[in-house]
């Protein structure tokens, strides 16, 4: 080796020792993956299109497995708050009767959730309401009555696990609410029936559960009959207001969708109303027709389409109208006040509309009502 | 055998597509976490077709498009492992 050859040597090992070798093997340390889900799917040929997104997304829902980090239940912590062993029993009953697409908002909520002790009394007799428990989804906590809780936080627990709030926005189960300018407040007849009638349907065995918003259940079991349950159960788990409306209209027009979904809030709010003028009867009584009329007119439009595509044979289509209208109220007490609802006519009426109509088609494509939050 | 999980995306409109999902798997290195899945079509050559988007487990209103080549072939290695 002669003196050059040593001097480039030398000059090679200080370039060596000035290498930041640490950065060299953490960029050749292979990728640490973890992994939260591999289908047991047989997959032989594929073709990955990486140009693909889907697009407009409003809301994307994943399964419990793929965001674990907010998933995890802790059932310790659950249970060892106030109220735990109610929080506790209502998340394994979800867990086992609801689709993990299902719960997402369960899952986000449910380890954060607070429940905590109120005496509505006083609120009651200033506001001149009758509330016995609620739930902030801005919050995200249930106030219940410590002395009575069991009656209401199952019906509040549902609340918990329908709802995310989000930009200045409540959604619900099926409503939305904000104290944002340009955005209504509705669906909340829906969604407290529908709360109800889910509180009943999973927890009815404790008798105290039921009894409340007899009015709202009705209707929202009967809408259940044309959505269908486990659509219903997933749209109202997504508090997917919109998603409600999409179905609706595949058999009715949306202003006929938008005054059913309003009619029922205004009876929610004054149906138990004691004191009235005759217009203000006379304005109750309305609604109550429009919204009977509403949930009678659309089952029926489901039904014919069933039978024009053979879906249905004329012995099915009666005995299925039969039993939807067995149930429906002919008339409705509240307090004093007894208002007439479902008349001969409105059934006669309704039938021969749809029977005489050429063609049932609704159009589906008609203008989302300006109303109700697109961006979410 | 694990039960089949789907991925599903409302849009504006309130329509809902569902997607069967395949794998689902977070780069520590990018610290982003990835969904791959299908909608069970299949192309003329009849291979099923087959997406991947990066999401957020905390924000339930996007879904991103993966960008860098080195994700892409990771997504790639989760494919053929299932593959085998």
């Amino acid at each position: 080796m002669d003196h050059k050859e040593k001097l480039e040597l030398n000059d090679i090992l200080i370039q060596l020792e000035q290498i930041d070798y640490i950065s060299i093997i953490r960029m050749l340390s292979p990728i640490i993956f973890i992994t939260y889900y591999t289908t047991s799917k047989v997959i032989d040929r594929y073709e990955l299109h990486k140009d693909f997104k889907p697009k407009n997304i409003s809301r994307v829902s994943l399964p419990p497995e793929l965001i674990q980090e907010y998933s995890s239940i802790d059932i310790e912590k659950l249970a060892s708050q106030r109220f735990g062993e109610a929080v506790v029993e209502f998340a394994k009953l979800i867990i086992t009767k609801f689709p993990s697409k299902d719960l997402t908002n369960f899952y986000n909520n449910l380890n954060e959730l607070k429940v905590v002790p109120k005496k509505f009394g006083l609120q009651n007799f200033v506001m001149k309401t009758n509330i016995a428990a609620n739930y902030s989804s801005k919050n995200n906590q249930i106030q219940v009555d410590g002395d009575n809780y069991t009656s209401t936080i199952y019906h509040e627990l549902f609340h918990m696990a329908s709802s995310v709030y989000k930009d200045g926005v409540r959604y619900s189960g099926f409503r939305q609410s904000s104290l944002k300018p340009g955005i209504a407040d509705l669906g909340k007849a829906l969604n407290e029936g529908y709360t109800q009638l889910l509180t009943e349907r999973y927890f009815g065995y404790k008798e105290e559960v039921r009894g409340t918003y007899k009015f709202e259940v009705h209707i929202t079991n009967k809408l259940e009959k044309i959505v269908g349950q486990e659509k219903m159960e997933s749209l109202y788990l997504n508090a997917n207001l919109l998603g409600l409306i999409s179905e609706l209209k595949g058999y009715a027009s949306e202003d006929e969708i938008m005054k059913f979904i309003s009619g029922t809030d205004f009876l929610i709010e004054h149906l138990n109303d004691k004191r009235l003028f005759p217009f203000e009867k006379e304005m109750i009584t309305s609604s109550l027709k429009n919204v009977i009329e509403f949930l009678f007119r659309t089952y029926i439009v489901k039904l014919k389409r069933q039978l024009d595509i053979g879906a249905l044979d004329m012995n099915k289509f009666i005995n299925n109208l039969a039993t939807f209208i067995w149930p429906l109220e002919i008339s409705l007490k509240c307090g004093k006040h007894r208002y007439e609802i479902l008349t001969l006519e409105i059934l006669h009426e309704s039938l021969r509309t749809i029977f005489d109509a050429p063609d049932l088609t609704v159009n589906a494509s008609e203008t989302t009502n300006e109303y109700i939050l697109k961006d979410r | 055998m694990n039960e089949t999980k789907f991925l599903k995306v409302t849009d504006d409109f309130g329509k809902e597509i569902t997607y069967e999902i395949i794998c689902a798997f977070k780069l520590e290195k990018t610290g982003k976490n990835y969904v791959v899945y299908t909608d069970n079509t299949n192309d003329e050559a009849g291979n099923l077709n087959v997406f991947a988007s990066i999401y957020y487990p905390q924000d339930n209103s996007k879904l991103d498009s993966i960008e860098t080549e080195e994700e892409w072939q990771e997504v790639e290695k989760r494919l053929k492992e299932i593959q085998q």
